[in-house]
């Protein structure tokens, strides 16, 4: 591919569908009473990332993650972590693609084999990666208009079937505000917001500093406003306690609806529609992944792709027994052990690192 | 050249003996070729043409009464007559001055005429090329209610025409190519200087120049060579191709590429993009609503034509708790005594319908109403008489078939058909998830296209001006 500035619009809709995509689904992973508050507090420290990021593309000129890691670490070490980067890329698509696979198991395929699903939906994966980034972001703005389609449907259709109480919010803050914001703490803010550490490895195409910034502010905004408000739909419409403990809320939700017997079960063409949000986001996470590679074991563009996607694929199923065990593990291992190391500390560290070796001015 | 011309100071004089010789010798026996030993002034001279590419008429009214030049009477010497006959007598006819006797004959094979003049060493070249071609008549594709019913015809010069008459513009320019090395068949870039990208002027003069085809009788040919051959397959068509002048002229106006092939009524255009295949000129012939309406109609029934039939196939053999419990039980009551599965069912009906459409473009005209009354009366009917089919799936492949040719562009519609099997199948296998994974291949697909360094569907393109490709 040959460097050219991405379209600014179709990049924003990439990070916006990256950071819908699961999350949407899954809800706020959250047992708290007020969850919608949670997508609302997680926005102002999630802008921290933001911080961090843009410092770190601004300290050097025209580099990306693996360049300021190799920068920062030497060569040796640096590598290293480039190398732990592109693992943790690859960990986490292939966590996402276990999501799809759990969800549309429990929607549509009872019968059908893991395996199967799983290998043809990574296929697709890979072939997507082949294009480069800006094919993949054209890609998730006809994505973004889909699901932003499906969620204003949503919204009114169960309105029509007279599903949303709006009562079902209240007792509002009933335990205080503290449970709400430790949540926020432990959970929204590394999940999603904090995933976008893999945009630094795009820096060209997303503009530099500059361009990150303002793009993933305006992504974070949407994102936390289209998160709270499906949040809070799904409070109207199962209650707070039956939305805490039910798995996928939105589908649940969905369920409700009923127009004349004639539209319903729209949960199906929901958890198909999620589908898509899935696909780019592992295309995504393949993406810089590969691109990680190449950075270390160079080659040619589309080498790497088919075989990282068949291993996300792998890892997908062998990663954990079942479902719960999927989802305990995401929610706590994953958030200790690897998201707040390599989303935070790693990235502060290489910054400090980096302001230290390199001073203002005399960058080299 | 040949000995016998005499040579003198470097120039080569022509005698007429051994030019017939020469013409004889480079054209056989040729039915076409006139060599008519005429007087030109007060010389005698020789005029070589091929009758098929021009008519006789013209021949006598613009060329012979011209010759002898009459109001001459004083003999004038022969550079004289020579210039006479350039600048006074063919002034308004095409000509040029050549010297070369094998470009003469490669001329004389576009449809030029020749005058040699016994003892001189230049040859006079006159554009005689009138050929017979069919009237300008409505489109047969494209078809319009309201606007322009002018359609290219097969002769490239009539094409011109039809579009420079639609713009007078000092910027329009006709780019000469000739491809085919067997045919040297003519082919004209045409766009507007200044507004078109340089890189895609540069891309599509390169491919014309290095093609390699032998023969060239539509431009079909060349659409599969101006395809952009990205990374992988490429499954839309990325070459428009149109049959109205107002349809590529609007084109024009948004700096792309019309490539006109002598021959062929299809009009080229590059770089098109997936919205492009879904416009037809009367949208903005109409009032703007109605245009828009049925533009949207028309992104409908392309998604329906993808569809509509897996997704019958799915939900009946996968997801029966999808269907609203009323329709199901009516789509179950059809389907009783039908001995095949759905996804059989569809295929079946599918194909008979390929086949009928591919019967009704081919066959004679005038044994169409036969396939009509056999195909709808005894396909349709009587196989759901019969309890081969059940009439759902009638109603299924016929909207599928109706919305399949609601695409303006033809070949659009043609690929759009070999999707639909694709997920029939998908859909047969693993259903509701084979058809949405069928969607996002396509979805990839299309955006991952670039047809010359411009995205070939991108949704927000028109906000972004700084892109550079």
């Amino acid at each position: 591919m040959t460097p050219s500035k991405i379209n600014f619009v179709d990049m924003f809709a990439m990070q916006l569908v990256f950071l819908l995509s699961t999350s949407i689904i899954f809800g706020t992973p959250s047992v708290v009473p007020d969850s919608w508050l949670v997508g609302i507090i997680a926005f102002f420290p999630a802008c921290l990332f933001i911080v961090v990021y843009g410092a770190m593309l601004s300290s050097q000129k025209d580099m990306g993650l693996y360049q300021l890691l190799e920068k920062a670490w030497g060569k040796i070490i640096g590598k290293a972590f480039v190398l732990v980067y592109a693992t943790y890329f690859l960990y986490i698509a292939s966590r996402n693609i276990r999501d799809m696979v759990e969800l549309v198991m429990s929607t549509l395929l009872r019968m059908t084999p893991v395996p199967v699903i799983t290998t043809l939906f990574v296929l697709i994966v890979a072939y997507a990666t082949l294009g480069g980034i800006q094919a993949i972001a054209r890609f998730a703005s006809l994505v973004l208009c889909i699901v932003i389609m499906m969620l204003l449907t949503i919204g009114i259709l169960l309105m029509f079937s007279s599903s949303l109480i709006l009562e079902q919010m209240l007792p509002f803050l009933s335990k205080g505000i503290g449970p709400v914001v430790l949540s926020a703490f432990q959970h929204s803010i590394w999940f999603p917001y904090g995933e976008i550490v893999v945009f630094l490895v795009f820096h060209k195409e997303i503009g530099g500093a500059k361009g990150f910034r303002r793009l993933t502010l305006y992504a974070f905004l949407s994102a936390c406003l289209i998160l709270s408000v499906s949040d809070l739909i799904q409070i109207w419409t199962l209650g707070i306690e039956e939305k805490k403990y039910s798995s996928f809320a939105l589908l649940d939700a969905a369920r409700l609806i009923n127009i004349a017997n004639i539209i319903t079960r729209m949960d199906a063409i929901i958890a198909l529609i999620i589908m898509f949000g899935t696909l780019l986001k592992c295309a995504v996470f393949l993406f810089a992944c590969t691109e990680g590679l190449m950075h270390i074991f160079k080659g040619k563009t589309g080498k790497y792709n088919f075989p990282l996607a068949l291993l996300a694929g792998a890892f997908s199923i062998l990663v954990t027994r079942n479902s719960a065990e999927h989802l305990t593990e995401g929610l706590t291992y994953v958030i200790y052990t690897l998201h707040i190391p390599l989303q935070l500390i790693v990235p502060l560290l290489t910054l400090l690192l980096l302001r230290i070796r390199y001073r203002k001015g005399e960058a080299t | 050249m040949n000995t016998d011309n005499m040579s003198f100071a470097g120039e080569e004089f022509y005698r007429l003996e051994s030019v017939k010789k020469q013409f004889s010798s480079v054209f056989g026996n040729t039915a076409d070729l006139a060599v008519v030993s005429v007087d030109v002034g007060h010389y005698k001279g020789l005029l070589c043409y091929l009758t098929t590419m021009t008519n006789t008429d013209f021949i006598i009214e613009h060329v012979l009464k011209e010759l002898t030049l009459s109001e001459h009477k004083e003999p004038v010497s022969m550079d004289e007559t020579f210039h006479l006959l350039e600048t006074v007598h063919y002034a308004a006819l095409k000509h040029e001055t050549l010297v070369d006797l094998d470009k003469v004959m490669d001329k004389i094979v576009l449809g030029n005429a020749a005058i040699f003049i016994d003892g001189f060493p230049k040859v006079l070249v006159l554009e005689v090329r009138t050929l017979n071609s069919r009237s300008i008549d409505e489109p047969t594709t494209q078809n319009v209610v309201r606007g322009p019913k002018e359609g290219f015809t097969e002769s490239a010069d009539t094409n011109m025409s039809l579009i420079r008459r639609r713009f007078n513009n000092v910027k329009l320019r006709f780019e000469k190519f000739e491809l085919g090395y067997m045919t040297h068949t003519a082919v004209y870039m045409t766009y507007l200087d200044g507004e078109v990208e340089d890189h895609i002027l540069k891309q599509v003069r390169e491919k014309l120049n290095g093609s390699q085809i032998d023969s060239l009788f539509d431009s079909a040919r060349i659409e599969e060579m101006l395809h952009s051959k990205g990374k992988g397959i490429q499954l839309f068509p990325t070459v428009y191709s149109g049959e109205r002048p107002d349809a590529i002229c609007s084109c024009l106006i948004d700096k792309r590429i019309a490539i006109i092939v002598d021959g062929s009524p299809f009009v080229l255009v590059v770089p098109a993009l997936f919205t492009d295949f879904f416009k037809s000129p009367e949208d903005e012939y109409q009032w703007v609503v109605i245009g828009t309406f049925s533009r949207v109609l028309r992104y409908f029934a392309f998604i329906l034509s993808l569809i509509v039939p897996a997704l019958y196939i799915a939900v009946t053999s996968y997801h029966q708790e999808l269907v609203p419990t009323i329709l199901l039980t009516s789509i179950a009551a059809q389907r009783e005594g039908i001995p095949f599965p759905a996804s059989i069912e569809i295929l079946l009906m599918e194909i008979t319908f390929e086949i009928l459409r591919e019967a009704g473009t081919r066959m004679p005209r005038l044994v169409g109403p036969t396939i009509s009354i056999v195909g709808a009366l005894v396909l349709g009917e009587a196989a759901v008489q019969a309890g081969v089919v059940s009439n759902i799936n009638v109603i299924v492949v016929s909207l599928t078939a109706i919305s399949g040719f609601v695409a303006p562009i033809y070949t659009f519609g043609s690929k759009v058909r070999f999707f639909r099997f694709g997920m029939i199948i998908l859909a047969s296998i693993i259903g509701l998830y084979g058809l949405v994974l069928g969607c996002a291949f396509l979805m990839v697909q299309i955006t991952r296209i670039e047809s010359f360094g411009v995205p070939y569907l991108s949704l927000f393109s028109r906000w972004d001006k700084r892109r550079v490709t």
